[in-house]
């Protein structure tokens, strides 16, 4: 697991309590390894080797891992039909990092029928008589019927069985669903553990490792994404833009307003996130905390250098701001073309030379 | 993992356990069979989740070991295969060489630790019982299970097992069956069980092969979270219903005084013509009986249709009109063996008892069925 040590220890001590709820939710942004814990403490409530931890050797520990335990269901959302092959698929996806979830279709859901399937079964015995883990991955995405379904199910379960509920946004849970799970809230990563999973894990190298940690806001899942995605280019293109709004330079500006017609919403959002942390950055410069830990883009630090004695007095809180209000206000589906063009100027104001 | 056998010998057992093994499934160990090498025991075992089945046979070992391989390739193989030599040894590779005179043939295999565990012991609360008289047993109750899931409990066939006797039950609600060996002695404890119908399904399969010989027993057991019936190098593994099965004695009628007494080849034939005008969901034919005579007749209102015969039975009560489903009622007349079966009834909405004129030595079958009321 990476990072998380406040749920691992609530979790370790109900476990040595030996008073483990039946019905657990585990809420918390995407990718900071809800789905992960869950596996992981389906393996310390069934392995017997040890009474707290899985010991990951005996044959359940590695069953469950490659999710092919007969006791262990892990439900997830998806779209219409399912052939065997695609949930083989994504169930692949989940066994090689339970970080990442394959998700192909657009707006999935889990449907009455699974939750039939898992009553049905939850009806039989367990196979192996150790204990059985029910996984619903993002329960929010129930229907309705579904989630009503579930309940009856979810506040008296067989002897032995857990549930465990994860999701990226439990405010969209029914309320009956909630009052009858214990909670646990799961904290964005600290950017430390994902820069050290990712040279472990990945094997990223180090630099580049804190940077893409600290640029993933917390989500081990996004640093995995960022690790595909032309991350160096990303940051330049950033300074890029900033050059041209200090030299008033309009038609790079324009040239920008290109990128906004062929880019993605999403992802002039990041470079929006990306010239926050410049801004960030900056900040920590001028209050002359600057070092290796603190600064996110340490490798350009001679421009940030550069960039901080250009002006006389340098308002980040009033540019952050503005920033902030702009990636908000394209969450909100506004005009992105306007934002955009507002937030330039906007920064251009507030970014005057000596 | 090294031993050889023979073909016939290899594909026989490899029958046994093939059935139970899926085809598609999102477990891909599923769809392999587990062999296990002891000396000269080789077990077969094979399991969707649900059951698991295992079987043994002797072969020539020469060194112990375990691996699973996918059982489609395997019985394709051996199915193409004549009655032939075979030399089975497991490489360093995890690879499984099938070697016959002519040629040799590699199939991949993956550890037995990836496969379902499950941990039989030889215990000590065996019992034993006929194989007939369990196969029996079965095919009488199976058939009046539920499908309906949400009742879980239904779903399967209630052993109970008393003192001195052993009793299988089935519902669905709308009728009962209850079979009950009086022979039967289990000592010291009672225990109960509701075991799934795809389970009973297979071990009276098994039970049925000509191969088993005509005396021989049933060993089974009731654990904490399943249930195993061994045959003589088979055994059966099955997951049990979880839950409380209804107090079902309590729907069983005991004032139920009007005794009719039919033939049952002539009503069932009688039923299975005049049900064909009944109302097609439904199945609802009207049994009127009188003294010495009953006439079973339906309507189908929607298209028009009638049906109407009588039928020669011995009944001196007062008349009765009484509604069923045909289909309920040809499903049990299936399952009487004696000519003549007799009802006990009470009025036209209550429940009716059937009783085979004469039952077996050491047995007591009863069942219920429930009337469906009459709109006149």
């Amino acid at each position: 697991m990476i990072g998380q040590d406040k749920v691992k220890e609530i979790l370790l001590r109900t476990l040595s309590r030996k008073r483990i709820p039946h019905a657990l939710l585990f809420h918390g942004p995407k990718g900071v390894g809800k789905e992960a814990m869950a596996l992981e403490l389906a393996r310390a409530f069934i392995c017997q080797e040890d009474e707290l931890y899985a010991c990951n050797q005996c044959s359940d520990c590695h069953r469950i891992a490659h999710l092919t335990h007969p006791d262990v269901y892990f439900i997830f959302p998806f779209t219409g039909k399912i052939t065997v092959d695609e949930e083989k698929a994504i169930l692949k996806s989940v066994v090689d990092n339970p970080y990442m979830r394959s998700n192909p279709w657009a707006t999935p859901s889990i449907s009455i029928e699974q939750i039939r399937q898992l009553k049905k079964e939850s009806s039989l015995s367990t196979f192996e008589n150790k204990g059985r883990v029910v996984i619903i991955a993002e329960a929010h995405l129930m229907t309705p019927e579904a989630a009503n379904s579930l309940l009856k199910l979810l506040e008296e379960p067989p002897s032995k069985m857990y549930l465990i509920l994860t999701s990226s946004n439990h405010m969209a849970l029914l309320p009956t669903i909630i009052s009858r799970c214990q909670c646990l809230r799961f904290d964005p990563i600290e950017w430390r553990d994902i820069a050290a999973a990712l040279t472990q894990r990945a094997s990223v190298e180090e630099s580049q490792a804190n940077i893409i940690a600290k640029i993933s806001s917390g989500s081990y899942r996004r640093a995995i994404e960022l690790l595909d995605e032309d991350i160096d280019n990303k940051r330049t293109k950033v300074l890029d833009l900033l050059r041209a709004i200090i030299k008033n330079d309009f038609e790079r500006l324009l040239a920008m307003e290109e990128l906004v017609k062929s880019e993605e919403k999403n992802e002039i959002k990041e470079l929006l996130n990306l010239l926050l942390l410049w801004f960030r950055d900056a900040l920590i410069y001028i209050e002359g905390e600057a070092n290796n830990s603190t600064i996110i883009n340490i490798d350009q630090i001679d421009i940030l250098d550069k960039f901080c004695h250009s002006f006389e007095t340098l308002d980040v809180k009033r540019i952050t701001d503005e920033i902030e209000t702009a990636i908000q206000l394209i969450d909100r589906n506004v005009y992105i073309n306007l934002i955009i063009l507002n937030l330039f100027y906007r920064l251009k104001h507030n970014l005057r030379r000596k | 993992m090294d031993f050889t056998t023979s073909k016939n010998d290899f594909y026989k057992g490899l029958q046994k356990v093939i059935g139970v093994i899926p085809s598609k499934t999102t477990i891909p160990i599923l769809e392999n069979i587990l062999l296990e090498l002891n000396e000269n025991t080789l077990q077969l075992t094979g399991t969707d989740l649900e059951i698991c089945v295992s079987t043994e046979l002797k072969v020539n070992g020469v060194q112990n070991g375990s691996c699973t391989v996918p059982a489609k390739s395997l019985n394709d193989i051996l199915r193409e295969l004549p009655d032939v030599p075979l030399k089975l040894t497991l490489d360093e590779e995890g690879k499984l060489h099938l070697k016959t005179e002519k040629g040799f043939y590699k199939l991949m295999s993956q550890p037995k630790e990836e496969f379902p565990s499950i941990v039989v012991e030889e215990s000590e609360g065996d019992m034993e019982i006929d194989n007939n008289f369990l196969s029996r047993m079965i095919d009488k109750t199976v058939f009046a299970v539920s499908h309906d899931e949400l009742r879980p409990t239904l779903m399967g066939v209630y052993f109970q097992l008393n003192e001195n006797e052993f009793r299988c039950v089935a519902t669905d609600g709308h009728r009962l069956v209850r079979i009950a060996n009086t022979a039967f002695r289990a000592s010291e404890f009672q225990k109960s069980v509701i075991v799934p119908t795809k389970a009973l399904n297979l071990i009276s399969k098994n039970l049925e092969s000509p191969s088993e010989k005509e005396d021989s027993k049933v060993k089974f057991s009731i654990g904490e979270n399943h249930v195993i019936f061994r045959m003589t190098d088979t055994y059966v593994y099955s997951k049990v219903i979880e839950g409380q099965y209804p107090k079902y004695e309590n729907v069983i009628p005991n004032n139920n005084d009007k005794k009719l007494v039919v033939n049952k080849d002539e009503l069932a034939s009688s039923v299975k013509r005049v049900s064909i005008f009944s109302n097609i969901i439904t199945h609802q034919i009207k049994c009127s009986v009188e003294e010495n005579s009953v006439r079973i007749s339906s309507e189908d209102i929607e298209y028009g249709g009638e049906g109407n015969e009588v039928i020669s039975a011995k009944y001196n009560d007062e008349p009765l009109d009484i509604g069923y489903n045909a289909n309920y009622i040809l499903d049990m007349l299936k399952h009487m063996d004696t000519e003549e079966i007799q009802f006990l009834l009470k009025d036209s909405v209550s429940a009716a008892i059937i009783y085979p004129i004469a039952q077996r030595p050491n047995e007591d079958l009863m069942m219920l069925i429930m009337p469906i009321r009459l709109n006149d």
